[in-house]
Protein backbone atom coordinates (compact mmCIF):
# COMPACT_ATOMS: atom_id res chain seq x y z
CA UNK A 1 0.00 0.00 0.00
CA UNK A 2 1.48 3.59 -0.51
CA UNK A 3 -0.03 6.23 1.23
CA UNK A 4 -0.74 9.68 -0.53
CA UNK A 5 -1.13 12.94 1.02
CA UNK A 6 -1.88 16.40 -0.14
CA UNK A 7 -2.08 19.02 1.99
CA UNK A 8 -3.97 22.90 1.01
CA UNK A 9 -4.44 25.57 3.17
CA UNK A 10 -7.39 28.86 2.20
CA UNK A 11 -8.94 31.45 3.55
CA UNK A 12 -12.36 33.04 2.99
CA UNK A 13 -14.19 36.10 4.31
CA UNK A 14 -16.82 34.19 6.02
CA UNK A 15 -17.89 32.71 9.54
CA UNK A 16 -16.78 29.17 10.63
CA UNK A 17 -20.22 28.61 10.67
CA UNK A 18 -20.92 30.02 7.13
CA UNK A 19 -18.54 27.21 5.96
CA UNK A 20 -19.68 24.57 8.08
CA UNK A 21 -23.52 25.66 6.56
CA UNK A 22 -21.90 25.04 3.21
CA UNK A 23 -20.07 21.86 3.95
CA UNK A 24 -22.83 20.62 5.37
CA UNK A 25 -25.27 21.02 2.56
CA UNK A 26 -25.44 17.64 0.54
CA UNK A 27 -27.95 19.52 -1.99
CA UNK A 28 -25.78 22.12 -3.45
CA UNK A 29 -23.56 19.50 -4.81
CA UNK A 30 -25.35 18.44 -7.93
CA UNK A 31 -26.70 22.06 -9.00
CA UNK A 32 -23.02 23.92 -7.73
CA UNK A 33 -20.30 21.59 -8.62
CA UNK A 34 -18.97 20.36 -12.10
CA UNK A 35 -18.86 16.50 -12.07
CA UNK A 36 -21.43 15.59 -9.21
CA UNK A 37 -24.26 14.00 -10.37
CA UNK A 38 -26.06 12.13 -7.85
CA UNK A 39 -26.21 12.16 -3.80
CA UNK A 40 -28.23 9.75 -1.75
CA UNK A 41 -28.47 10.64 1.89
CA UNK A 42 -28.69 7.23 3.68
CA UNK A 43 -28.16 8.49 7.06
CA UNK A 44 -27.15 11.70 9.33
CA UNK A 45 -27.29 12.76 12.44
CA UNK A 46 -26.28 15.74 14.11
CA UNK A 47 -22.49 14.77 13.74
CA UNK A 48 -22.15 12.14 10.69
CA UNK A 49 -23.84 11.93 7.47
CA UNK A 50 -23.73 8.46 5.09
CA UNK A 51 -24.43 9.17 2.05
CA UNK A 52 -23.57 7.40 -1.71
CA UNK A 53 -23.14 10.12 -4.45
CA UNK A 54 -22.28 9.42 -8.19
CA UNK A 55 -19.08 11.51 -9.58
CA UNK A 56 -16.97 11.79 -12.87
CA UNK A 57 -13.56 12.59 -13.28
CA UNK A 58 -12.49 16.10 -15.44
CA UNK A 59 -12.27 14.67 -18.98
CA UNK A 60 -14.25 11.60 -18.26
CA UNK A 61 -18.07 12.71 -17.52
CA UNK A 62 -19.21 9.71 -19.79
CA UNK A 63 -18.08 7.32 -16.85
CA UNK A 64 -19.88 8.38 -13.26
CA UNK A 65 -18.08 6.67 -10.04
CA UNK A 66 -20.23 5.94 -7.36
CA UNK A 67 -18.67 6.67 -4.06
CA UNK A 68 -19.55 5.68 -0.79
CA UNK A 69 -18.97 8.45 1.57
CA UNK A 70 -19.22 8.77 5.59
CA UNK A 71 -18.67 12.36 7.23
CA UNK A 72 -17.91 13.10 10.66
CA UNK A 73 -18.38 17.06 12.49
CA UNK A 74 -15.58 17.10 14.97
CA UNK A 75 -15.04 20.56 17.67
CA UNK A 76 -11.44 20.75 18.49
CA UNK A 77 -10.08 22.24 21.72
CA UNK A 78 -9.34 25.40 19.87
CA UNK A 79 -12.19 26.49 18.83
CA UNK A 80 -12.17 24.45 15.21
CA UNK A 81 -14.23 21.91 13.57
CA UNK A 82 -13.15 19.49 10.91
CA UNK A 83 -15.59 18.01 8.76
CA UNK A 84 -13.86 14.55 8.16
CA UNK A 85 -14.72 12.51 5.06
CA UNK A 86 -14.22 8.90 4.59
CA UNK A 87 -14.42 7.54 1.34
CA UNK A 88 -14.00 4.27 -0.93
CA UNK A 89 -14.25 5.12 -5.06
CA UNK A 90 -12.52 2.40 -7.43
CA UNK A 91 -11.27 0.29 -4.81
CA UNK A 92 -9.46 3.00 -3.58
CA UNK A 93 -9.72 3.93 0.38
CA UNK A 94 -9.85 8.04 0.96
CA UNK A 95 -9.65 10.44 3.80
CA UNK A 96 -10.46 13.82 3.17
CA UNK A 97 -10.08 16.39 6.48
CA UNK A 98 -10.78 20.27 6.55
CA UNK A 99 -10.86 21.87 9.16
CA UNK A 100 -12.36 25.65 10.11
CA UNK A 101 -10.62 28.38 12.11
CA UNK A 102 -12.43 31.54 12.38
CA UNK A 103 -9.10 33.77 12.91
CA UNK A 104 -10.59 36.81 13.14
CA UNK A 105 -14.61 38.27 13.13
CA UNK A 106 -15.93 36.55 9.73
CA UNK A 107 -12.59 34.92 8.78
CA UNK A 108 -11.78 31.73 8.62
CA UNK A 109 -8.75 29.84 7.66
CA UNK A 110 -9.57 25.98 6.04
CA UNK A 111 -6.55 23.46 6.50
CA UNK A 112 -7.57 20.54 3.97
CA UNK A 113 -5.86 17.67 3.56
CA UNK A 114 -6.65 14.89 1.15
CA UNK A 115 -5.07 11.73 1.85
CA UNK A 116 -5.49 8.03 -0.39
CA UNK A 117 -4.31 4.45 0.50
CA UNK A 118 -3.12 3.27 -3.23
CA UNK A 119 -3.16 -0.46 -3.53
CA UNK A 120 -2.46 -2.53 -7.14
CA UNK A 121 -1.63 -0.69 -10.20
CA UNK A 122 -2.83 2.92 -8.78
CA UNK A 123 0.72 2.35 -6.39
CA UNK A 124 2.58 3.11 -9.36
CA UNK A 125 0.55 6.58 -10.14
CA UNK A 126 0.54 8.68 -6.93
CA UNK A 127 1.78 11.82 -8.43
CA UNK A 128 -1.87 11.61 -10.63
CA UNK A 129 -4.27 11.30 -6.78
CA UNK A 130 -1.81 15.12 -5.79
CA UNK A 131 -2.68 16.35 -9.14
CA UNK A 132 -6.51 15.19 -8.78
CA UNK A 133 -6.18 16.84 -5.09
CA UNK A 134 -5.01 19.82 -5.85
CA UNK A 135 -7.22 20.40 -9.14
CA UNK A 136 -10.57 19.48 -7.12
CA UNK A 137 -9.69 21.72 -4.04
CA UNK A 138 -9.11 24.52 -6.47
CA UNK A 139 -12.62 23.67 -8.60
CA UNK A 140 -14.75 23.24 -5.36
CA UNK A 141 -12.95 26.00 -3.60
CA UNK A 142 -13.92 28.62 -6.53
CA UNK A 143 -17.32 27.32 -7.20
CA UNK A 144 -18.01 27.71 -3.49
CA UNK A 145 -16.86 30.96 -2.88
CA UNK A 146 -20.37 33.15 -4.03
CA UNK A 147 -22.11 30.65 -1.65
CA UNK A 148 -20.28 31.35 1.29
CA UNK A 149 -20.24 35.17 0.65
CA UNK A 150 -23.64 34.95 -0.17
CA UNK A 151 -24.54 33.32 3.05
CA UNK A 152 -22.46 35.38 5.05
CA UNK A 153 -24.47 38.19 3.40
CA UNK A 154 -27.71 36.83 4.33
CA UNK A 155 -26.73 35.85 7.54
CA UNK A 156 -26.43 39.39 8.59
CA UNK A 157 -29.36 40.42 7.21
CA UNK A 158 -30.70 38.11 9.73
CA UNK A 159 -32.45 35.87 7.18
CA UNK A 160 -34.73 33.51 8.02
CA UNK A 161 -34.68 30.26 6.25
CA UNK A 162 -37.75 27.88 5.47
CA UNK A 163 -37.96 26.32 8.07
CA UNK A 164 -38.30 29.18 10.46
CA UNK A 165 -35.15 29.40 11.99
CA UNK A 166 -32.41 32.28 11.98
CA UNK A 167 -29.38 31.30 10.34
CA UNK A 168 -27.67 33.73 12.17
CA UNK A 169 -28.43 31.58 15.37
CA UNK A 170 -25.73 28.80 16.87
CA UNK A 171 -25.06 25.97 13.81
CA UNK A 172 -26.73 22.84 14.23
CA UNK A 173 -26.77 19.86 11.99
CA UNK A 174 -28.44 17.81 10.30
CA UNK A 175 -29.61 20.54 7.92
CA UNK A 176 -33.36 20.95 7.45
CA UNK A 177 -34.80 19.87 4.18
CA UNK A 178 -37.74 18.92 2.69
CA UNK A 179 -39.28 15.31 2.41
CA UNK A 180 -39.50 16.03 -1.48
CA UNK A 181 -35.40 16.77 -1.42
CA UNK A 182 -34.02 15.06 -4.25
CA UNK A 183 -31.24 13.67 -1.83
CA UNK A 184 -33.68 12.18 0.80
CA UNK A 185 -34.71 9.81 -2.09
CA UNK A 186 -32.53 6.70 -1.10
CA UNK A 187 -34.96 3.87 0.32
CA UNK A 188 -32.87 3.46 3.18
CA UNK A 189 -33.09 6.70 4.05
CA UNK A 190 -37.01 6.75 3.50
CA UNK A 191 -37.70 4.03 5.54
CA UNK A 192 -35.78 5.41 8.54
CA UNK A 193 -37.82 8.31 8.64
CA UNK B 1 -43.17 49.27 6.05
CA UNK B 2 -41.80 51.73 3.21
CA UNK B 3 -42.18 54.96 4.03
CA UNK B 4 -42.08 56.32 0.48
CA UNK B 5 -42.53 54.91 -2.73
CA UNK B 6 -39.21 53.15 -4.91
CA UNK B 7 -37.96 53.90 -8.14
CA UNK B 8 -36.94 50.64 -10.11
CA UNK B 9 -36.08 52.40 -13.78
CA UNK B 10 -37.38 53.98 -16.36
CA UNK B 11 -40.31 52.62 -18.12
CA UNK B 12 -37.91 52.56 -21.67
CA UNK B 13 -35.24 50.89 -19.45
CA UNK B 14 -36.83 47.73 -17.92
CA UNK B 15 -35.09 45.26 -20.74
CA UNK B 16 -31.51 46.66 -19.53
CA UNK B 17 -33.00 45.10 -15.51
CA UNK B 18 -34.47 42.19 -16.81
CA UNK B 19 -33.48 39.19 -14.63
CA UNK B 20 -30.85 41.08 -13.19
CA UNK B 21 -30.94 40.74 -9.38
CA UNK B 22 -31.13 44.22 -7.78
CA UNK B 23 -29.92 44.67 -3.95
CA UNK B 24 -32.77 47.65 -2.97
CA UNK B 25 -31.25 49.22 0.40
CA UNK B 26 -35.09 50.37 1.55
CA UNK B 27 -36.17 46.95 1.15
CA UNK B 28 -33.53 45.44 2.79
CA UNK B 29 -34.00 42.98 0.12
CA UNK B 30 -32.57 41.84 -3.25
CA UNK B 31 -35.07 42.02 -5.91
CA UNK B 32 -35.84 40.59 -9.62
CA UNK B 33 -37.96 42.39 -12.38
CA UNK B 34 -39.37 39.55 -15.11
CA UNK B 35 -41.32 39.15 -17.91
CA UNK B 36 -43.62 36.03 -17.46
CA UNK B 37 -45.03 33.81 -19.53
CA UNK B 38 -47.72 35.82 -20.37
CA UNK B 39 -45.56 39.02 -20.98
CA UNK B 40 -46.53 40.76 -17.67
CA UNK B 41 -43.83 42.68 -15.42
CA UNK B 42 -43.06 40.82 -12.44
CA UNK B 43 -41.02 41.66 -8.97
CA UNK B 44 -40.32 39.15 -6.67
CA UNK B 45 -37.79 39.11 -4.42
CA UNK B 46 -34.43 36.85 -5.15
CA UNK B 47 -33.89 36.01 -2.15
CA UNK B 48 -34.73 32.03 -1.69
CA UNK B 49 -36.56 31.31 1.26
CA UNK B 50 -35.16 28.01 1.63
CA UNK B 51 -31.57 28.67 2.15
CA UNK B 52 -31.02 32.44 1.11
CA UNK B 53 -29.43 31.15 -2.72
CA UNK B 54 -30.10 33.72 -5.53
CA UNK B 55 -32.95 33.56 -7.94
CA UNK B 56 -33.16 33.27 -11.72
CA UNK B 57 -35.26 33.03 -14.97
CA UNK B 58 -35.48 29.61 -16.31
CA UNK B 59 -38.17 28.42 -18.70
CA UNK B 60 -40.49 30.43 -17.43
CA UNK B 61 -39.96 29.51 -14.04
CA UNK B 62 -37.72 31.04 -11.14
CA UNK B 63 -35.35 28.97 -10.46
CA UNK B 64 -33.00 29.23 -7.15
CA UNK B 65 -29.81 28.76 -8.30
CA UNK B 66 -28.17 26.71 -5.14
CA UNK B 67 -30.85 23.60 -4.82
CA UNK B 68 -33.10 24.00 -7.46
CA UNK B 69 -35.90 25.40 -5.50
CA UNK B 70 -38.90 26.14 -8.44
CA UNK B 71 -41.47 29.15 -8.27
CA UNK B 72 -44.04 30.12 -10.75
CA UNK B 73 -43.44 33.20 -12.25
CA UNK B 74 -47.16 34.13 -12.34
CA UNK B 75 -47.31 34.69 -8.60
CA UNK B 76 -43.90 33.10 -6.86
CA UNK B 77 -45.84 29.99 -5.38
CA UNK B 78 -43.12 26.76 -4.50
CA UNK B 79 -43.81 23.85 -7.61
CA UNK B 80 -41.12 21.65 -5.95
CA UNK B 81 -37.61 20.95 -7.20
CA UNK B 82 -35.75 21.11 -10.70
CA UNK B 83 -36.34 18.58 -12.98
CA UNK B 84 -38.34 16.59 -10.21
CA UNK B 85 -41.89 14.97 -12.12
CA UNK B 86 -44.32 16.35 -9.20
CA UNK B 87 -45.27 19.24 -8.73
CA UNK B 88 -46.14 20.40 -5.41
CA UNK B 89 -48.22 23.72 -5.81
CA UNK B 90 -47.62 25.58 -1.94
CA UNK B 91 -48.07 29.19 -0.81
CA UNK B 92 -46.16 28.43 2.14
CA UNK B 93 -42.59 28.78 0.50
CA UNK B 94 -43.52 31.05 -2.06
CA UNK B 95 -41.14 33.82 -2.68
CA UNK B 96 -42.57 37.72 -1.66
CA UNK B 97 -43.97 39.60 -4.75
CA UNK B 98 -43.30 43.45 -4.82
CA UNK B 99 -46.06 45.20 -6.34
CA UNK B 100 -45.46 48.34 -8.46
CA UNK B 101 -47.60 50.73 -10.36
CA UNK B 102 -46.02 52.96 -13.68
CA UNK B 103 -46.40 56.58 -12.34
CA UNK B 104 -45.06 59.05 -15.25
CA UNK B 105 -43.11 56.45 -17.17
CA UNK B 106 -41.04 55.74 -14.05
CA UNK B 107 -41.41 52.37 -12.55
CA UNK B 108 -42.00 52.37 -8.83
CA UNK B 109 -42.38 49.56 -5.92
CA UNK B 110 -45.36 51.41 -3.54
CA UNK B 111 -45.16 51.52 -0.28
CA UNK B 112 -47.48 49.47 2.16
CA UNK B 113 -48.31 47.00 -0.93
CA UNK B 114 -46.08 44.19 -0.55
CA UNK B 115 -47.38 40.83 -0.86
CA UNK B 116 -46.95 37.61 1.14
Amino acid sequence: MKIVTTNLKREINASKDVCLWNHWDHEHLTMIHKGYHKTNLIYENNTVAFFEEYVTLPGLSFFPIKTIVFLTNTNNPDGSTTVSTYGKQLGIWSLSEATYLEKEEDKTEIKLSYTFYLTGIFKFIPSFFRYMSKRHNKRAFEEDIPLKLRRQKVKALNFKDFGGSEINSEFSLPLKKLKISPVLQHPIFSKKK
Amino acid sequence: MLTKDIKICNFDEISEYENIPLWIDELQDEIILLRNSSNNIKIFSSICPHFGGEICMKNNNLICKWHGWTFSSENGDFLGYINQDRIIKSSKFALKEYNYVLENDVLLIKNENCNN
